[in-house]
């Protein structure tokens, strides 16, 4: 083979491999049952934490945290959440609020999860959802004789799969709280800071009731 | 009649909001806060906002009150012979929409849980047809006129009544007159669905006390939050729980 023949064939095939890395990853096949598992490891831990007696506000928001940050893609959903003001903010804006987003997030379901009371979460099943895997389960609720509907819908991140929304009976809780937060920021004078100091107001709000 | 005197309040409160309509919020310049604003679909927020704090007034000196008497002083067994008689006393709606709607299979099972249901379960008072795997849905003229392509229209808070749009104000309005029994029924049918339905919302919310509260507590803005639950919450009802996925963080706008 002549060398530039040769260097025909490398770069070829470089380009090649280029394009099969670049193309969409394909859902593995054992995405789903990894899905699955990881739903169902988090319920555990969260009836666990919710059936221990004795244990404290602030433990047991250590502990959801500690959950949270393991299995929720936090950064992504947070920045989604925020909306088209993320585009415009600065590192230091983000940086800042996503810490307090997290920390928010850890409190309202720390607060919601107290009002069931140890309900078994069974997984359903899972299917594949875009480039990644949405996962059903289902929430007896005895006080009111019916069952609640979970949908986690999980994307890839990094090696490990993570949730990027929850979905309650057909109600997505990324898409509420985006919308709640575009109402915030719009009544804090179209301010990233306004935004800010109002999760911050609030999160202040939260420990001291 | 009690029953007319509940319907013309019932239109006379309609008459008040869209009158009152005229009070617009302007939209705003700028392109991303006007993207926001049609996002929002709340030309009216101004005053869907007094609305909702008028609602809340309400339901904190009655609504909750109320529901939590009846949840701790009403024996489970005579809420839930209450909700099944209701929601088989209104199944003759569900039906006329089920039809309106072409949806022949749910409109069969309606029917089925209806005849099944006032024969064998006692006027109602027992969902016989439930226990056996007829499950109940709810049908509404403002999901009707939806599957037939009628759009929501601007966010609507109603006096006591809550989160609408437009189109599910007029689907309320046409509900509340197409009720076979109440026709068939005079005195009686008017009396019971006046009555059923106060007790109907009694009971709801008292099945949703400690959610309500726990959504008003975390919540940044608790406006907003309703009105974007309750908007997804009527496109799973349109769609019969068939919506298509909503957008996901890191990949939809």
């Amino acid at each position: 083979m002549t060398a530039p023949t040769r260097r025909l064939f490398q770069a070829l095939f470089i380009a090649a491999a280029a394009l099969a890395f670049a193309a969409p990853a394909a859902v593995r096949a054992d995405a789903k049952d990894d899905g699955k598992a990881l739903v169902q490891r988090m319920a555990d831990e969260v009836v666990k934490i919710l059936a221990t007696q004795g244990i404290d506000r602030a433990a047991k928001e250590a502990r959801f945290r500690q959950i949270l940050a393991q299995n929720f893609d936090v950064p992504t959903i947070g920045a989604w959440v925020m909306g088209p003001p993320w585009r415009d903010a600065t590192p230091a804006q983000r940086t800042e609020y996503l810490k307090l987003f997290e920390t928010y997030i850890v409190k309202v379901y720390t607060g919601q999860l107290s009002t069931y009371s140890g309900e078994k979460v069974t997984v359903t099943g899972a299917e594949a959802d875009g480039s990644g895997v949405e996962v059903t389960s289902r929430i007896a609720d005895p006080k009111n004789d019916r069952t609640i509907e979970l949908k986690w819908r999980l994307r890839g991140a990094g090696k490990q799969l993570k949730v990027r929304d929850v979905v309650i009976e057909n109600i997505s809780m990324s898409q509420t709280q985006r919308r709640e937060f575009a109402s915030v920021f719009q009544q804090r004078g179209n301010s990233v800071d306004g935004l800010i100091a109002a999760l911050r107001e609030k999160i202040a709000e939260l420990d001291r009731k | 009649m009690t029953g007319m005197h509940g319907k013309a309040l019932r239109v006379a409160a309609l008459a008040m909001v869209l009158a009152s309509l005229a009070a617009c919020a302007t939209a705003p310049a700028d392109p991303a806060a006007r993207a926001e604003f049609e996002r929002a679909n709340d030309p009216i927020e101004p005053f869907n906002r007094r609305m909702f704090a008028f609602n809340l007034w309400v339901d904190d000196n009655v609504g909750k009150p109320v529901a939590i008497a009846y949840r701790d002083n009403v024996p489970k067994f005579v809420r839930d012979r209450f909700r099944d008689f209701y929601d088989n006393f209104q199944a003759p709606v569900t039906f006329i929409n089920d039809v309106l709607q072409f949806e022949s299979g749910r409109a069969a099972e309606t029917a089925t849980r209806f005849w099944v249901n006032s024969v064998f379960g006692m006027a109602g008072f027992w969902d016989v047809a439930g226990q056996y795997g007829l499950k109940k849905h709810k049908e509404d003229f403002g999901q009707t006129l939806a599957v037939w392509g009628v759009k929501e229209g601007p966010y609507l808070v109603l006096p006591f009544m809550g989160p609408s749009n437009v189109r599910d104000t007029t689907g309320r309005v046409v509900d509340s007159f197409s009720n076979p029994i109440s026709y068939f029924l005079p005195p009686v049918g008017a009396w019971l669905e006046l009555a059923g339905g106060i007790i109907d919302r009694v009971d709801e919310r008292a099945g949703i006390i400690e959610q309500v509260d726990e959504l008003r507590r975390t919540s940044l803005d608790f406006y907003a939050a309703v009105r974007s639950l309750s908007r997804q919450n009527r496109e799973s009802e349109i769609s019969n729980g068939k919506i298509k996925k909503p957008p996901l963080p890191g990949e939809d706008e």
